[in-house]
């Protein structure tokens, strides 16, 4: 593999966004993803190349370590900050069709709930697995939702919701959208959620961290 | 027939036995154990207060022994955090209107009604002295720890509403029933009953369903001043006494946080922090002129739960540990954490560099060996939960002040309020990244100013003006839309700030 394929793969793994970012300690004074994703594009790198062998290995790397509890949030944002940066440079041939996503990934925090700082982690490293995320913000109802599922049909859904009293509305917003969209496939998550609650309200995933949303994606996306 | 009295102290532990119906303050003084009580006996004082486990805190010269107990003796550490004064107490003269008119011998109650315990205060409303103090779980603690939890059970179920509201009427009716058993005071002498709480558990006394208070845009049904009607409320006390809910400020900002900040000096002056960490780590800046204050959720990590080997701040718990020196309440076995053993051993493993400025461990640290059965240590994931909570409330304090413009260089107190921050060894606190450094020096730990600022309101008519002063003067800031929240959280989450 090219070596600068290689860089681009470390630095957002260890969360070196830019030239000028003081983090990590380690990497002080050298290119980050966002200088040497421009330097492989204009060494006539394809776009999916840099992004098939660089930066999809190096979050799936960020999210395993974050799922064995080796890193923790603080390291796993300064990844998907640097991911954000090298992607910035990659998003034109997304348009240009020179470069593909897997699929739309829509996600939001259910009514009545703000929290979303996890939510936030999940749409950064889904989108960081290569797929298009349409993040819908806090406190959303189900209506809106369906919204964007008539937008972009084939797309998945992820709900996530951190207070007790709210995971009542993501059951509820569960049964709205199978009722209306039986096929679609929705993924939960939140602090409070646990693998039990979702079999008992019909949701189609639960994973206690964002990697293993990943993988379900991943896996599922041809048979939609 | 003998029974088996077990007894747990600061200084050690011993099994003695006592005859059925033995007084248990005798049996105690004839082993030695030496029980302050100034009235001798005579069950008027309230001093000789010991903690039975099972039972809760009972005056030892009145308890009879029909069981095999354990005593807790509170070491005089546990009473003074309970003890309403401090050297910042504000002054003020003795005053306390109507409720004094009522009888000749008025009695006040004060009550701070904390999502897990219960304090009550008995106020001679003739001369402002203190006669007891009873602490009472929560008897709501059934149906979930936290305060949204119980909300929870009230969504669409005014049932739920009913039950929980009536359980803190049941506790409320037994303290005073306790009070009046071990003082012998008539229930035509309480004249008047204040309360301070968060504003879940103000709901729940009123009665009132608290379910908006759970869901944003988190807006309570009442934040007011509220008297309701002791006879109504099935007390059968003074039949013109009524209960007096302090006001609050928000869903989140309660009339605990409040009236602690009335309580306190107005020579304190200046600039200062203000906070009460329990469950949700209100966080408050007081300046001479405006003051801002917010909850942070911290969470319930130092109040033990989601913590492996957590446990609440009760014998057995780890409350300090220094060197590799373990301390317990009432020093009897290591049996869990509590909070402020926690923050201790967090601040030790990273002195030991066992645990990385990341949170990383490379193995669960053991804390104690019980047996062979049973370790007593710290896992990563107990790591991570203190990550969270200490970061949420220092991502709070970083918060306010940019707000009001200021900087930590102006700030010149930092109270802590609240059980767990009174245990605190504020030195670990700091070095676990809870309490910003640079304060380091400006820290002052008050005890339970809640409990402090409702018996003042029972001394002074004149008090709750100075709430209503604090409440004009207090801007409520709603985290949740806070663009900066994120970033300070995160960046508060490792051990060594890493702030850019
Ligand atoms: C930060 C925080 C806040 C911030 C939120 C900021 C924001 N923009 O999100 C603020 C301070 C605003 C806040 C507010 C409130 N909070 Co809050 N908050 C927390 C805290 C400290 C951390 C939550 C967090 O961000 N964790 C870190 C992230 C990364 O973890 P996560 O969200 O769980 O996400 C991970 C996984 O769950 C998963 N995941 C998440 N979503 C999804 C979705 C999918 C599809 C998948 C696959 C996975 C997934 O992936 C993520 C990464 O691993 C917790 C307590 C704690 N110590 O945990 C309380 C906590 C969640 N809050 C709580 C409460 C009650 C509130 C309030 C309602 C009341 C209050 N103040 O106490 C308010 C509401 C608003 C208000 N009036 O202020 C309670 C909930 C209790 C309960 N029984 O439900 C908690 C548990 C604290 C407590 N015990 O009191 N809070």
């Amino acid at each position: 593999m090219d070596e600068i394929i290689q860089k681009i793969s470390s630095c957002i793994e260890y969360g070196k966004i830019n030239r000028a970012s003081p983090y990590p300690p380690g990497m002080k004074d050298q290119d980050g993803a966002y200088e040497l994703t421009r330097q492989a594009l204009d060494r006539g790198i394809s776009p999916s190349e840099i992004l098939e062998s660089g930066m999809i290995p190096a979050m799936e790397i960020v999210g395993n370590k974050f799922s064995r509890n080796e890193i923790f949030v603080p390291q796993m944002l300064m990844s998907a900050k640097a991911m954000n940066a090298a992607m910035e440079h990659i998003k034109p041939f997304f348009i240009s069709g020179e470069a593909k996503r897997k699929g739309v990934f829509v996600i939001g925090t259910v009514a009545g709930d703000l929290h979303d700082i996890g939510k936030n982690l999940v749409a950064m490293m889904i989108e960081g697995g290569g797929w298009e995320v349409i993040d819908l913000g806090v406190d959303v109802k189900p209506d809106k939702f369906k919204d964007s599922i008539r937008q972009y049909p084939g797309c998945f859904v992820g709900l996530s919701a951190l207070l007790t009293t709210t995971m009542e509305n993501m059951k509820i917003t569960v049964k709205e959208l199978k009722e209306q969209y039986p096929h679609i496939k929705v993924l939960i998550g939140g602090a409070p959620v646990t693998d039990d609650f979702r079999q008992k309200i019909g949701a189609d995933f639960y994973s206690p961290d964002p990697q293993g949303a990943v993988k379900y994606l991943n896996t599922n996306r041809v048979l939609q | 027939m003998k029974y088996k009295v077990e007894i747990l102290q600061d200084t050690g532990y011993e099994t003695i036995e006592a005859e059925e119906g033995s007084v248990l303050m005798d049996v105690l003084g004839e082993k030695g154990y030496y029980i302050y009580s100034p009235c001798g006996g005579e069950g008027t004082c309230g001093k000789c207060l010991v903690h039975i486990r099972g039972k809760g805190i009972v005056a030892a010269c009145r308890f009879k022994i029909h069981e095999d107990i354990t005593v807790i003796l509170q070491g005089e550490r546990e009473m003074s955090v309970l003890g309403a004064q401090h050297e910042y107490t504000a002054t003020m003269d003795f005053n306390p209107g109507q409720p004094a008119l009522l009888s000749d011998k008025p009695v006040g109650c004060a009550v701070d009604i904390g999502t897990t315990t219960i304090v009550y205060y008995f106020i001679d409303l003739t001369n402002g002295l203190l006669m007891r103090t009873y602490v009472d779980i929560n008897p709501q603690s059934n149906y979930g720890a936290d305060v949204i939890s119980r909300i929870n059970r009230c969504v669409g179920d005014a049932g739920a509403v009913k039950k929980l509201h009536l359980l803190l009427v049941e506790s409320v009716k037994s303290n005073i029933n306790r009070f009046i058993t071990d003082t012998g005071t008539e229930a035509k002498d309480i004249t008047a009953i204040n309360v301070v709480g968060n504003t879940t558990m103000l709901h729940f006394i009123a009665g009132v369903d608290p379910s908006p208070i759970a869901f944003s845009p988190f807006k309570p049904v009442f934040t007011d001043y509220r008297i309701l009607n002791a006879r109504e409320m099935g007390l059968r006390i003074n039949a013109e006494a009524k209960i007096n809910l302090l006001p609050s400020l928000s869903g989140y900002i309660g009339s605990d946080i409040i009236a602690g900040l009335a309580s306190l000096q107005d020579s304190l002056g200046g600039l200062f922090l203000y906070t009460d960490i329990g469950t949700n780590g209100e966080v408050v800046l007081s300046s001479e002129d405006r003051i801002w204050a917010c909850s942070t959720a911290a969470g319930p990590a130092f109040e033990g739960a989601n913590i492996s080997c957590g446990s609440l701040a009760a014998g057995g718990a780890i409350c300090s540990y220094k060197d590799g020196k373990i301390k317990t309440i009432a020093n009897s076995e290591p049996d869990g954490i509590c909070g402020s053993g926690l923050v201790d051993i967090i601040a030790h493993m990273l002195s030991g560099k066992l645990v990385s400025p990341e949170g990383k461990i490379n193995k669960p640290f053991v804390v104690y060996k019980k047996g062979k059965s049973r370790t007593i240590s710290i896992t990563q994931q107990d790591i991570r939960e203190v990550q969270l909570a200490k970061a949420a409330v220092a991502a709070g304090i970083n918060i306010l002040l940019r707000r009001s413009g200021y900087g930590y260089g102006d700030v010149e107190k930092f109270i802590i309020a609240g059980g767990f921050g009174n245990y605190l060894d504020t030195g670990s606190a700091i070095k676990i990244g809870l309490f910003p450094e640079q304060l380091n020096d400006k820290l002052l730990q008050v005890g339970n100013a809640a409990g402090t600022g409702a018996v003042l309101s029972l001394k002074s008519e004149y008090f709750i003006d100075r709430i209503n002063n604090i409440l004009s003067r207090t801007e409520y800031l709603e985290l949740s839309s806070n663009e900066d929240f994120m970033e300070k959280f995160v960046s508060n989450i490792n051990f060594k700030s890493q702030t850019t």
